[in-house]
């Protein structure tokens, strides 16, 4: 299968001359390209020009001082499961990105291109003139929604598939934005399904975290084949003790809603409390509460529930 | 740009080539080097037909633009066996009966290969993790396992 459109490739080597080229219209960035060549095919997005950020030192590298860790947005999935420093002190993230596609894929995707990554319903990837593909119309609604929002949605009903944003947003990691002076909390990268707050030119640069005392973190994902599979639900817990007592908990769900979805309930109820059977059980629960899931997809709240559940018990456990 | 001359060196052969900004990896190797042991399954990053050594490590050349391979050092099945002798892998494929029609086998051993040659003792679940990306409609992948198990052991007498 060939990419049926031509278009112009560049390589900039500096942040400047890359936020320059993709001021211009009909641009689009590219990493690893895992995500955009198979679209590209599929003529779902024909860019004029491709900007590969890549070849740009701000991009890459991993870094820790001890307090922060830094990671470049070039920086493969495969880089952030082998590093030892991530593994070291942040194994949950290093867990994830081990757990995202395929060894392959992995060499290609880079974290910046995970985080900025566009929506899997197989109606907008078939290329259904859908609301996703300039129509009028969700075809997940009345049809195959087994895969959807279960906590609703406006016109589309997709979700967010990037298994990275849940873990990352669990360790409260803010975006370094090529042009701005503020960094943003990575959360706020998202908008809603396929929609994110950059504007045209701007590209992440980096992305940060610190680290916390006394805090334990873990990732979760439920899918059909333990290979390859996107998550039917995902999970990145951080809970922050102080003794046995919760000082702070993040609790974010991955693939259920159109943006990665905190479970705000969940950990308001958990903060001051301790990790009892009867805390996980209720936290499980109160994780779920409000869902509204779509005709074929309420499966997919049981998953979630067990999925926090088991992340709180694993947390208590080790 | 939408013209590029890239230089690759391909199962440690040099080549210096014209690429469109549009063109794979996998259409270069397929139908500009003739390298059909590279196969196309799904085009899409899903199926590790397509799997092969980009500076060493296993890649999808379907999603890999051509003009992004330049510099690079790959290799593909044609480049496993050494001067007709066939790898050890190649060797325990055939002696396990891991073959049926062998659309998925160049991706498989390719991926094998770099599994054996970065983790000399591997366990059984680094064998399925490092072929979580080849897809095998045939033979159930319990033959390619232990086909991958014996060619292990034949690397460590080597
Ligand atoms: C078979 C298959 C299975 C997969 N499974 C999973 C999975 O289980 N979990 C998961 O999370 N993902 C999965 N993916 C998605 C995979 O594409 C991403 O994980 C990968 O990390 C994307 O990175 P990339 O660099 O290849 O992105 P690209 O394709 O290069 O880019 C993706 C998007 O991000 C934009 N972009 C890239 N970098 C930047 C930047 N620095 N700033 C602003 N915008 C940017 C691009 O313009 C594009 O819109 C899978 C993909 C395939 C093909
Ligand atoms: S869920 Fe979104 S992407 Fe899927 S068909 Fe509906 S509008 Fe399109
Ligand atoms: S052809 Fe490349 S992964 Fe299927
Ligand atoms: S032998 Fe036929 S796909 Fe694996």
């Amino acid at each position: 299968m060939i990419i049926p459109f031509e278009f112009e490739y560049f390589r900039p080597s500096s942040i400047r001359e890359a936020v320059d080229l993709l001021s211009e219209e009909d641009s689009i960035p590219i990493g690893g390209g895992t995500d955009l060549v198979p679209m590209f095919k599929d003529a779902l997005i024909k860019p004029g020009k491709v900007v590969s950020l890549k070849n740009i030192p701000e991009t890459h590298g991993i870094e820790f001082d001890g307090e922060r860790l830094s990671i470049g947005s070039a920086v493969t999935l495969t880089e952030i499961a082998e590093n030892g420093v991530i593994r070291e002190h942040f194994n949950s993230i290093a867990t994830t990105a081990r757990n995202v596609a395929s060894p392959q894929i992995r060499n290609l995707g880079t974290i910046g291109g995970n985080l900025c990554q566009n929506l899997r319903c197989p109606y907008y990837r078939l290329g259904y003139p859908c609301h996703k593909n300039g129509g009028k119309k969700c075809f997940a609604i009345g049809g195959e929604s087994r895969w959807h929002s279960i906590f609703g949605g406006k016109k589309c009903f997709a979700v967010n598939p990037s298994d990275m944003a849940t873990i990352l947003i669990a360790h409260g990691a803010v975006l370094e934005i090529a042009g701005r002076n503020d960094t943003i909390p990575l959360e706020e990268l998202y908008e809603g399904p396929g929609e994110l707050s950059l504007k045209k030119g701007e590209i992440i640069t980096r992305i940060y975290l610190e680290r916390r005392e006394n805090s334990k973190a873990i990732f979760m994902k439920f899918r059909l084949r333990g290979s390859i599979d996107f998550a039917l639900v995902s999970t990145g817990i951080r809970i922050d003790f102080d003794g046995n007592e919760i000082e702070d908990a993040s609790i974010i769900l991955g693939s259920v809603y159109g943006t990665p979805y905190r479970a705000i309930n969940s950990e308001e109820f958990l903060k001051g409390n301790t990790l009892t059977d009867t805390a996980i059980t209720k936290a499980s629960e109160l994780a779920v509460e409000g869902a509204k899931p779509l005709k074929k997809n309420k499966y997919k709240v049981k998953i979630a529930k067990t999925l926090v559940k088991r992340g709180l018990e694993t947390l208590r456990g080790g | 740009m939408k013209e590029h001359s890239v230089e690759i060196v391909v199962n440690g052969e040099r080549h210096h080539l014209t690429v469109g900004s549009e063109m794979t990896l996998l259409e270069v190797l397929r139908d500009r080097l003739g390298l059909k042991g590279v196969k196309e399954g799904c085009s899409k990053g899903e199926c590790g037909a397509c799997t092969v050594l980009v500076d060493g490590r296993p890649v999808n050349s379907c999603l890999l633009l051509a003009v992004e391979a330049d510099g690079k050092e790959i290799i593909t099945i044609e480049g496993v066996e050494r001067d007709g002798q066939l790898n050890p892998i190649q060797e325990e494929f055939i002696e396990h009966g891991a073959v049926q029609c062998g659309f998925c086998t160049p991706g498989m051993i390719i991926s094998a290969k770099y599994l054996i040659e970065n983790n000399p003792d591997p366990s059984e679940e680094e064998i399925r993790e490092a072929i979580s990306g080849n897809l095998c409609r045939c033979t159930g992948y319990v033959r390619i396992i232990s086909a991958i198990k014996s060619a292990v052991d034949k690397y460590s007498m080597r």
